[in-house]
């Protein structure tokens, strides 16, 4: 190579090439979740199982792998600490996982970790915790609507779970105007709100696509009943409700529902809660309550309430005013002044009748005495003083069920029975559920009964005993099977309760029996394949004394073997006879032809000795006897 | 610290070991790898999501460091957006590792592929159930052969789709040609091609020149796919000569030695042994740093760098390899025109007059014309446009 002149070599940077640090991921794909701010959207449950989908692996596995871990129970968690295999069945309580507790807020707060996203508690009903109670708020039981799915297929969208459809109040979709499903149109079962195997749009069970088939959508337009209608119509606000929380959370804020019961009582009827409670159709004490704020209402009640006073949530919560016709105000009588209560209670005191403060709040306009004990409690007590040794005397318990007459003939009959029955039995026939309440009524003839009863079931012990005992004497031991059906027992639990060492020695005799019989029988079926001549399998069965059937049982290929050699043999030994026939007709016709006789069947068979003379008969025999004659050239 | 121009004066205070862990991590930007990550980043920037880059090199030319670069770049470049995004990976890299028997093994490549993604719970991924699962955005399963790659395969789609990095690097993907009978070659392009396409990430592929042999299989393939080189430096080509000498004088800077030795005065002989690729003088330089080192750090002497060089028969394998890959990447007249006869640009010439081609091909023969409609035995040239 020759050599240039060489330039003034430059130096060249250096790079760097040590990676930035990087802000963390999120360690599951941030699926968005669907329809937050609409009627339409989706439940906790139904994304978990979207995120596993969109992960590829099972709902069991993303919930033993990711989310046990950030929750630290120990019921989920091996001695070791690592997540228990099918930890999501440990959680009884998944269906509140759309709900509003502490668990629901828990699993929020861990999803919301995992995708770094901030605004999942919007797939739970978390932001009602302030306004609605827990009770019978969420399903146990997972419901959906064919239709919804079919839909969502066929627009290429992905397909969920709807947060309304785990309400327990809602029965149908609103889109399509029909009945939810809860059963698996394939294998019938309903499941849980989150399984294992649970995906979005299938069977948590059999993993059947839950869409309505083609045929049977669109043929619902036709009569749309009343009872469908109105349920359609409280989903619709259950709906608006869930499309509410999102954008105004400000306005479900703790004894906020409590104030607008009461600016809406002040509002409608002059603040005559009772008069409200006739209105809005809902029971009065619970109108109290709400209007108190002991209580929250449950949802189908507030459902029920905005139904009635014609306002969308929005509106209700917002502070609108009724826009409903308001009842009659003329009708609606005005609460009574103060002043005029405290005048009106004084001159009760004096009053001849004696009244009760019940009555009296009626009188004057209250529905219940309550107000009264606010105002002047003093007077009230008084009052019940008074009212109370006028008033006729009260029974608070409920009557009784059987009178104590019914009861000492029921008892004193079982008595006389035979065999005794229990006390449950004759507490049953009474109609009670328990026999608790006759040893209180009646406690000389319980006992008594009891004692016999205990007597009984002595005996009863004692007999099958001597049975057993009996049975171990068998032979050949019988199965315990067979003792019990012997004995009228359907289980097998309470001879081995009562008799434990007896059923285990007769379970043992009797399977030290099936393996003698097996032992002896083996050797017997090995032998018989040595055997000359070799026996049938009936011959070998009775050696052994069992039957052909246990034989074949119990080694189904040697019984086989046993039988093709016999019939080899028989075979083999008709083949000799046959050719021994065979000569001995020859020798017959050549004898008798010699002797110038025609050697006619009859005369052959007369000549033939005994041991073959008597296959003659046969047909076949008879096409030797001609083959014989043919060969001999003789004629016939 | 890594410094331009030389290392730092208080290096050569610190242990032997400080001393080679800075010259091992020291990368220099030299032009060709500087040219060929320029070209890569146009190309990732430019092209069709899903498209195939091809970078093809030889052994030690710097593939893999040209990798790293473009890993980081593209991470520093996307730093504001993931803050925003938390679910977007910037880029991923991994390496196609071969097999040890037998075919390449393509459950071990998405397997590393999600794991280089930091997805959870690789283990335990299933078979999504029906292809009606996610209709929204086409990822269909496939029916494959290979049932336990098939539900990998599929949550490395998802995952890509879901983390949509800017480009997916692929290091050492000649080893997707390691298979047991030359009819599956295509399948196994054709998997990485169906996999950019469905998920519209781009896919780079690195390789030695093998990876030639893969993507010329198909018209469609070629297509699809935009080839770059990172070739070594030519000795014959002055500018490239120079930037060789340029090269080693950079590394001799930064050997952190009390006497800097003089390795330019004898480039002859490095270019010699590393038949000018970048990556095999660096491991030898820093090879012998190492020895220099223990024994105590003063000085590099010829004697130490002539024993840790390779060998004249390791060196002419080497350079076999490369230049057969040269040779068919390089796009020559006579190639040129067959194209353009059988686009019908022009006459089918009887006589036609080789011009001379930049590299002599060692193959063709002068002989005798043959029977008219008899082809001569020579090898078509076949090329690839660079870009």
């Amino acid at each position: 190579m020759t050599r240039t002149r060489l330039q003034t070599p430059t130096v060249y940077p250096a790079w760097n090439l040590a990676l930035p640090r990087l802000p963390p991921r999120s360690r599951l794909y941030r699926l968005e979740p669907i329809g937050v701010g609409t009627p339409a959207v989706e439940s906790l449950t139904g994304y978990i199982t979207r995120l596993a989908a969109a992960h590829s692996v099972d709902t069991g596995t993303l919930f033993r792998e990711e989310l046990v871990p950030l929750f630290n129970r120990s019921y989920l968690l091996t001695p070791e600490g690592k997540p228990v295999p099918s930890a999501l069945v440990f959680i009884k309580t998944i269906h509140a996982l759309n709900g509003m507790s502490r668990g629901a807020a828990a699993w929020v707060s861990a999803l919301e970790t995992l995708t770094r996203f901030d605004h999942l508690r919007y797939l739970t009903l978390l932001a009602w915790k302030d306004v609605l109670t827990l009770r019978s708020l969420t399903r146990t039981k997972r419901a959906w609507c064919p239709d919804c799915f079919t839909e969502q297929r066929e627009q290429r969208q992905p397909v969920y779970d709807a947060l309304v459809w785990t309400l327990n109040c809602i029965t149908v979709c609103v889109r399509h105007r029909q009945r939810l499903e809860t059963l698996c149109p394939q294998c019938g079962k309903w499941s849980a709100l989150l399984t294992g195997k649970a995906r979005a749009g299938y069977c948590f069970h059999c993993q059947a696509w839950l869409g309505s088939s083609v045929e049977a959508r669109g043929d619902t337009d036709d009569g749309f009943s009343g009872a469908l209608m109105d349920d359609v119509r409280a989903a619709t606000v259950v709906g608006e409700m869930l499309a509410l929380s999102p954008k105004f959370p400000a306005l479900l804020a703790r004894h906020r529902f409590s104030t607008l019961v009461s600016e809406h009582i002040a509002h409608c009827t002059k603040g005559n809660t009772s008069a409200f409670a006739r209105f809005i159709e809902v029971d009065y004490l619970k109108v109290k309550q709400l209007k108190s704020g002991m209580n929250l209402p449950p949802l189908d009640v507030l459902v029920h309430i905005l139904q009635r006073l014609g306002l969308s949530p929005s509106d209700f919560f917002s502070g609108s005013q009724a826009m409903v016709d308001l009842p009659d105000q003329r009708d609606i009588q005005p609460l009574p002044k103060k002043s005029k209560v405290v005048g009106f209670l004084q001159s009760a005191l004096t009053d001849a009748n004696r009244p009760s403060t019940g009555e009296l709040a009626k009188r004057i306009g209250y529905k219940q005495e309550g107000q009264f004990r606010q105002t002047c409690p003093e007077l009230c007590k008084a009052i019940t003083a008074r009212h109370k040794p006028a008033r006729s005397p009260q029974s608070f318990y409920r009557p009784r069920l059987q009178t104590d007459r019914a009861i000492r003939d029921a008892l004193s009959g079982a008595l006389e029975e035979n065999p005794v029955p229990s006390l449950q039995t004759v507490a049953e026939r009474l109609g009670y559920k328990y026999a608790a309440t006759l040893k209180g009524r009646c406690p000389d003839l319980y006992r008594s009964l009891m004692m016999r009863r205990r007597m009984h079931l002595r005996q009863k012990a004692e007999q099958t005993k001597r049975v057993l005992e009996a049975v171990l004497e068998e032979d050949p031991p019988p199965t315990l099977r067979t003792v019990r059906q012997r004995l009228g027992y359907t289980t097998d639990t309470t001879l081995k309760y009562q008799h434990p060492e007896l059923c285990q020695a007769i379970i043992a005799r009797h399977k030290d029996f099936v393996q003698a019989i097996t032992m002896k029988i083996q050797p017997a079926l090995e032998g018989a394949l040595t055997e000359y001549p070799p026996p049938s399998v009936r011959q070998v069965a009775r050696n052994v004394k069992r039957s052909i059937g246990k034989l074949y049982r119990l080694a189904p290929a040697l019984c086989r073997k046993i039988a093709a050699r016999r019939l080899e043999h028989l075979a083999h030994r008709a083949a000799q006879k046959r050719a021994a026939l065979r000569c001995e007709i020859k020798r017959a016709v050549v004898e008798l032809h010699a002797a110038g006789i025609y050697p006619s069947p009859a005369r052959v068979t007369r000549i033939l000795p005994a041991s073959v003379a008597y296959l003659m008969r046969r047909e076949d025999s008879l096409k030797l006897y001609g083959e014989a004659l043919h060969e001999l050239g003789i004629g016939g | 610290m890594i410094a331009d121009g030389s290392f730092p004066p208080d290096l050569l205070s610190q242990p032997a070991p400080a001393r080679l862990a800075y010259f091992t991590a020291l990368t220099i930007a030299h032009p060709m790898l500087r040219d060929a990550y320029e070209d890569l980043r146009c190309a990732i920037r430019e092209t069709a999501p899903g498209s195939l880059i091809l970078v093809q090199g030889p052994a030690g030319v710097g593939k893999t460091t040209l990798l790293q670069r473009v890993e980081r770049e593209i991470n520093e470049e996307m730093l504001p957006e993931l803050e925003v995004d938390p679910e977007r990976v910037a880029v991923v890299r991994l390496e196609a590792v071969a097999p040890e028997a037998g075919s390449f093994n393509w459950k071990d490549y998405f397997r590393r592929l999600l794991f280089a993604l930091e997805e959870p719970m690789v283990e335990r991924k299933i078979a999504a159930a029906a292809a009606a699962t996610a209709p929204h955005n086409n990822l269909t399963m496939l029916a494959s052969h290979y049932a336990a790659s098939a539900k990998l395969r599929y949550a490395a789609e998802q995952a890509l789709h879901h983390r949509r990095p800017l480009a997916v690097l692929v290091d050492d993907a000649q080893h997707l040609a390691i298979i047991s009978s030359g009819r599956k070659l295509l399948d196994q392009l054709n998997t990485i091609k169906s996999i950019a396409n469905m998920t519209q990430t781009t896919h780079v592929l690195t390789g030695t020149y093998e990876l030639l042999a893969l993507c010329n299989l198909s018209g469609q393939l070629s297509r699809r796919s935009i080839g770059i080189q990172l070739t070594r430096y030519r000795a014959g080509n002055d500018e490239e000569r120079q930037a060789f000498i340029n090269a080693l004088w950079t590394f001799q800077q930064h050997l952190p030695l009390n006497a800097t030795p003089d390795l330019v005065t004898d480039w002859d002989y490095f270019y010699e042994r590393s038949i000018g690729c970048i990556g095999v003088l660096k491991d030898w330089l820093t090879r012998s740093l190492a020895v220099a080192l223990r024994a105590g750090g003063e000085r590099l002497t010829r004697r130490e760098l002539e024993r840790r060089a390779l060998s004249v028969a390791q060196c002419a394998k080497m350079l076999a390899e490369t230049i057969e890959g040269e040779r068919r990447l390089t796009e020559t007249e006579e190639a040129r025109g067959a194209l353009r006869r059988n686009l019908s640009l022009e006459a089918e010439t009887t006589a036609a007059a080789r011009p001379t081609t930049e590299q002599p091909t060692p193959t063709s023969r002068a002989r005798g014309r043959r029977r008219v409609g008899r082809r001569q035995p020579v090898r078509d040239q076949i090329g690839v446009k660079s870009a």
